[in-house]
């Protein structure tokens, strides 16, 4: 019920970005999302990709700065209405978002949220029919 | 080949009072040697100073002091007291600023100073059954060739690797068994590194027991790091091309302060202002008399360091006076917003972090009319979460400013980021206007 997701630190730094990216390139995987967040002086940079076991060894191997971990991916329809829905249910049940981006997936909106308490989030998905992304899925990119 | 505790126990373990009777006797052959040094000869005659006016220990305080402008400016054998066809090698301080500065040996010197490091080296347990690999650079570093001939005179096996080259170094290390490493403590850790690259573990799959390790100075967190992440014992070394090079003073197997081979130095401990001496225990500047050299004789050398005398005999037995772990060098002094700062206490707080690396770099630029102070420092690893970063920002920023009281700006960098260098590490640049 979640997946894996990259997180790079990124040095605010002309170039580091291009470096970073050419190592990922190496990996041979096919990027399903990225976004960076940044504060003054450095940033961090969240991967998911079609193959993250491939990818974060890749860049470990390379030296670069990396941690793997757990995000929970939902598929709605695109549209504001059932986004809303998501964090509306998510909000009477009391749960925490951390922080969250999305991305297109097909003709669907995947919603990549960050929570701490996860047995919550897979009771609100499991009473109201909800839609998990899994590293499954995401491999057949 | 020997088999006791000390390499030489009738000087290592001598009395006190036998002590300074030897060191007045080389005392005063050392005064009668320099007269014969274009340098001293005048300066002495000035003084009225003769061998024989020499009756106690009291008298080093009517020698002239000498600093490293005077072996700059008498480049390159104004220091030299002896025939030039009597010097076997000299060696050089690499001259950055000006003339570099040049130690002259007669074949006597050269065997004394590998006399000393082979105590030195005997004292942490080594002996003629270790290999033990240097990766000094040769040459003109004294780090090469003194740790070089200690080892051999020690009738250890020899691994002369040289700087740099890390996998090669680490080739030798596995195929040749070294038990001991020769290293700077910037090089030691940049070593374990690729260690870890390689997917060797240096504690589990390699004989290395020991580790020598000196010319930066270090913080004891830093000493423990290395220790843990090359699975040896690590003793810190002491010394400085201008008194030979390396085996000047080494720690013992206590691994609390630094024995200095007092029957061949004679040691001062003096306000690096007043020049007078500090009381026992206090901090001050390192100054060297030698005491055996015959191709250079140096008196009251300023050595620059800084450290303090350790009070107490040692559990080990040696009688040599015990001194500190280095403060510093008074040239590596910082004075920010009037406060006086060295690097490594700044080191010393950085180390306290698992989450951060082993490298960093202290700037110092003008910004408007005050000096600000920037500590870049490498993670060693993250988690997916701003709030520990910048929580981890501010930990390090407080802890730093209760060591050095001012406080720094505190960045984050990623393991790699900051500049490497072979050699010595650079940890701070001063970019302020009038420095």
């Amino acid at each position: 019920m979640t997946i894996k997701q990259i997180s790079l630190f990124l040095e605010n730094k002309y170039g580091r970005l291009s470096e970073l990216l050419a190592v990922l390139s190496k990996a041979d995987v096919h990027i399903v999302s990225a976004t960076i967040a940044d504060t003054s002086d450095y940033g961090l940079m969240r991967l998911i990709t079609s193959d993250q076991q491939k990818a974060y060894k890749v860049l470990k191997d390379n030296g670069v700065l990396v941690s793997l971990n757990e995000v929970v991916a939902i598929s709605v329809e695109p549209q504001a209405a059932d986004f809303a829905r998501v964090v509306e249910l998510f909000t009477r049940r009391g749960i925490n978002i951390e922080y969250m981006y999305c991305f297109n997936f097909g003709h669907r909106l995947v919603l990549v949220l960050r929570c701490s308490d996860l047995s919550a989030v897979r009771e609100v998905v499991r009473n109201n029919s909800l839609t998990f992304v899994t590293e499954t899925d995401l491999m057949k990119m | 080949m020997k088999d006791g505790k000390y390499w030489e126990p009738e000087y290592e373990t001598m009395s006190r009072e036998k002590l300074t009777a030897l060191q007045i006797e080389r005392l005063r052959e050392t005064v009668r040697r320099a007269m014969a040094s274009p340098f001293y000869e005048p300066i002495l005659r000035e003084r009225g100073i003769t061998p024989e006016s020499i009756t106690g220990l009291d008298d080093l305080r009517r020698l002239p002091f000498t600093t490293k402008d005077d072996l700059r400016s008498h480049y390159p054998f104004g220091l030299c007291a002896v025939p030039l066809e009597k010097i076997v090698r000299v060696h050089s301080s690499s001259g950055t600023t000006g003339n570099p500065t040049v130690v002259c040996h007669t074949q006597a010197d050269l065997d004394a100073w590998a006399n000393q490091v082979a105590r030195c080296m005997y004292m942490v347990g080594l002996r003629d059954t270790d290999v033990i690999q240097n990766t000094s650079g040769y040459g003109m570093f004294t780090g090469g060739l003194g740790i070089q001939y200690g080892a051999e005179l020690l009738g250890a096996m020899t691994v002369p690797a040289a700087a740099g080259n890390s996998k090669r170094q680490i080739k030798f290390i596995m195929d040749f068994g070294s038990t001991a490493l020769h290293a700077i403590p910037s090089y030691a850790t940049r070593l374990a590194a690729v260690f870890h690259e390689e997917g060797i573990d240096p504690a589990k799959d390699t004989k290395l027991t020991t580790l020598i390790i000196g010319a930066e100075p270090h913080s004891e967190e830093q000493r423990r790091r290395i220790e843990e992440l090359l699975g040896v014992k690590a003793y810190n070394c002491f010394g400085m091309s201008e008194m030979n090079g390396p085996g000047v003073a080494f720690e013992c197997k206590e691994q609390n302060g630094l024995h200095i081979w007092e029957d061949y130095y004679l040691v001062e401990i003096v306000d690096p202002v007043t020049l007078e001496p500090v009381p026992d225990g206090e901090v001050g500047e390192l100054v060297l008399t030698t005491l055996r050299r015959e191709g250079m004789p140096l008196l009251r050398y300023r050595t620059r360091d800084l450290t303090r005398f350790l009070t107490g005999s040692c559990p080990c037995g040696r009688t040599h006076r015990r001194i500190d772990r280095f403060k510093g060098r008074s040239d590596d002094m910082m004075i920010v917003k009037g406060v006086n700062i060295f690097p490594v206490q700044i080191e010393k707080i950085l180390m306290g972090f698992p989450e951060l690396g082993s490298d960093y770099l202290i700037s110092i630029e003008t910004v408007g009319d005050n000096d600000e102070m920037t500590v870049e420092v490498e993670l060693a690893s993250i988690t997916d979460d701003y709030g520990s970063l910048t929580a981890l920002t501010k930990e390090i920023t407080r802890q730093l400013k209760d060591e050095i009281l001012l406080t720094p700006r505190v960045r984050l960098v990623a393991p790699g980021s900051l500049p490497r260098s072979e050699g010595k590490a650079v940890r701070v640049k001063d970019m302020r206007k009038n420095h």
